[in-house]
């Protein structure tokens, strides 16, 4: 869900037919998202009350600590699944980067959490929309051939790197993905690069045999449109270099995915939307492939980060027509510039350029960049006033 | 976008079945998921990685193998838990995976549907269900 700049609208997610709220919250996809909460919740109070008083082992942590670390870690995910659902930034861009930037957590584990979490958010969304409609599986089908491919190198290179490189690896990786987010944060900010309904004025005839598109039932419009596509062999070679970015970052690549669709193909916005989910829910499992092999994904870190992420997923597509979606993303875009941040300072130590860093420049780095979000937030306000 | 088509199309049965059954998948994982982290830390004896001395080596900043080196008592030299707590996580993960395969295939039936046989997406359905079921079967030929 959360990979992907749009979402569903409320009636493509099941809101629509129903109309009694009552009836609403016994059907799908209200029944199982509230039964999964409801255990997770359970799941997580009761590790609370029964790790209470607990002693530690010497050199290990109380279990009652770690019963409340994945306890926030089952709420940091439902929360931002909700928030990257809302605002049209993925959750796999926000995790690695965050976890990389402010925690001391390896980055191949860290990497290989934030693919989980992208192949969830993919799988659960890319469920939505196909079984209501919106995306073409044949485009997925498609450029999923090249994702996986590079996202299965990516992933190799990125494990290869890790143990060559050592310490000095963990910071070039952390400054390298630090630049990448801060371009992501500047490309978010900018509104990104997309044409609602692309004009394609000739298709080539590659695209033409392999018959793509089909008509499909767009709800905004209230009637079926024929989508035409173009350069399948371009989006086919793109997707292999997006795979590998996604591989070897362990970020999700909805970012990269939607531009790629909606400008070299001439993919509909909410339809490339749509196909990026199920892109990544097909790709995903390759790329994790090497980091499971590897041992990288720590299933006890993962664990609440995928079921916050699957409850938070629709969540959010239900929530999304309530909230206002431009202030979310604002806040957003100012924690990538701030991960940003702690990513190079983080990545330049582990090199060990930077030696001591006194923790009020940190203080006073969050608060600029808190106050150009407040200020960025308050001329949107406005802006939406004037209009 | 050419001009749009008169009549509501119904949605293709390859989109329906594979939605349906990724949809079912995820939350299925997500259940055997949370099972398992109940149990991984309710009995944190019965792990791979004993949660308690996971969460120090984390911190310490130790890459996968270093862990299994040090906390992994009991584990193989793959990344694949026996144990009932984080192997049960480990399952629900692998399960999400294998659901997208099998999601895979029904889409490919679908393209082989008798009034609407489109043979080259059926194939291309099936190569993407082999890739991910490959993906999956190197998963636990490292752990067997």
């Amino acid at each position: 869900m959360s990979e992907s700049n749009l979402t569903p609208s409320s009636e493509e997610s099941g809101r629509g037919s129903c109309t009694e709220m009552g009836m609403r919250r016994c059907r799908s996809p209200w029944l199982e998202c509230s039964t999964l909460a409801v255990i997770a919740i359970g799941v997580h109070g009761g590790l609370v009350l029964v790790t209470r008083g607990l002693e530690p082992l010497p050199g290990g942590v109380a279990p009652f600590h770690i019963a409340l670390l994945l306890g926030g870690l089952f709420l940091l995910g439902l929360l931002v699944a909700v928030v990257a659902v809302i605002s049209g930034i993925g959750g796999g861009v926000i995790y690695t980067p965050l976890l990389l930037a402010f925690t001391p957590l390896h980055s191949v584990i860290v990497r290989a959490t934030g693919l989980c979490v992208a192949l969830f958010s993919g799988i659960v969304s890319s469920g939505i929309f196909l079984s209501r409609g919106v995306g073409n599986l044949k485009i997925a089908v498609l450029c999923n051939l090249g994702y996986s491919a590079g996202g299965f190198l990516g992933a190799r290179m990125a494990i290869h790197t890790a143990q060559r490189m050592g310490e000095r690896g963990e910071g070039f990786i952390r400054i390298t993905l630090g630049a990448l987010v801060v371009l992501l944060a500047t490309y978010f900010a900018r509104g990104g690069l997309k044409r609602e309904w692309p004009e394609v004025r000739r298709v080539d005839r590659f695209t033409v045999r392999l018959r793509l598109c089909h008509p499909y039932y767009e709800p905004s419009l209230g009637r079926v449109v024929e989508c035409v596509v173009t350069r399948a062999g371009w989006g086919l070679a793109m997707m292999t270099f997006i795979g590998f970015v996604a591989g070897f970052f362990g970020l999700g690549a909805g970012w990269a995915i939607v531009p790629a669709l909606n400008f070299i193909m001439g993919v509909p916005l909410k339809m490339a939307a749509a196909i990026s989910n199920v892109i990544i829910g097909i790709g995903e499992p390759l790329t994790i492939a090497p980091y499971l092999s590897e041992g990288a994904v720590v299933a006890v870190l993962v664990a609440p980060l995928i079921v916050g992420h699957v409850i938070g997923g629709v969540l959010g597509a239900q929530l999304l027509v309530h909230v206002r979606s431009a202030s979310i993303r604002i806040a957003l875009i100012g924690v990538l510039f701030y991960t940003s941040f702690g990513l190079w300072i983080n990545g330049l130590r582990k090199l060990g350029v930077l030696s001591t860093w006194p923790p009020w420049l940190n203080v006073a780095v969050l608060m600029v960049v808190a106050v150009a979000t407040a200020v960025a937030m308050e001329r949107s306000r406005k802006e939406r006033r004037s209009a | 976008m050419s001009a749009p088509a008169n009549d509501h199309d119904s949605i293709p049965a390859a989109h329906y079945g594979y939605g349906r059954v990724v949809y079912a998948c995820s939350f299925l994982s997500a259940l055997v998921v949370i099972v398992g982290v109940f149990l991984a830390v309710a009995f944190p004896d019965r792990n791979a990685l004993d949660p308690r001395h996971l969460f120090a080596a984390l911190w310490k900043g130790w890459d996968a193998r270093q862990i299994r080196a040090q906390v992994g008592a009991g584990w193989n030299e793959s990344g694949w838990s026996p144990y009932p707590g984080d192997g049960l996580i480990h399952v629900g993960i692998l399960l999400g995976a294998i659901g997208v395969g099998l999601a895979l295939f029904v889409a490919a039936t679908a393209y082989l549907q008798r009034d609407r046989r489109e043979p080259l997406w059926a194939t291309l359905c099936l190569v993407s269900a082999l890739l991910v079921f490959a993906a999956v079967a190197s998963v636990l030929r490292a752990a067997a």
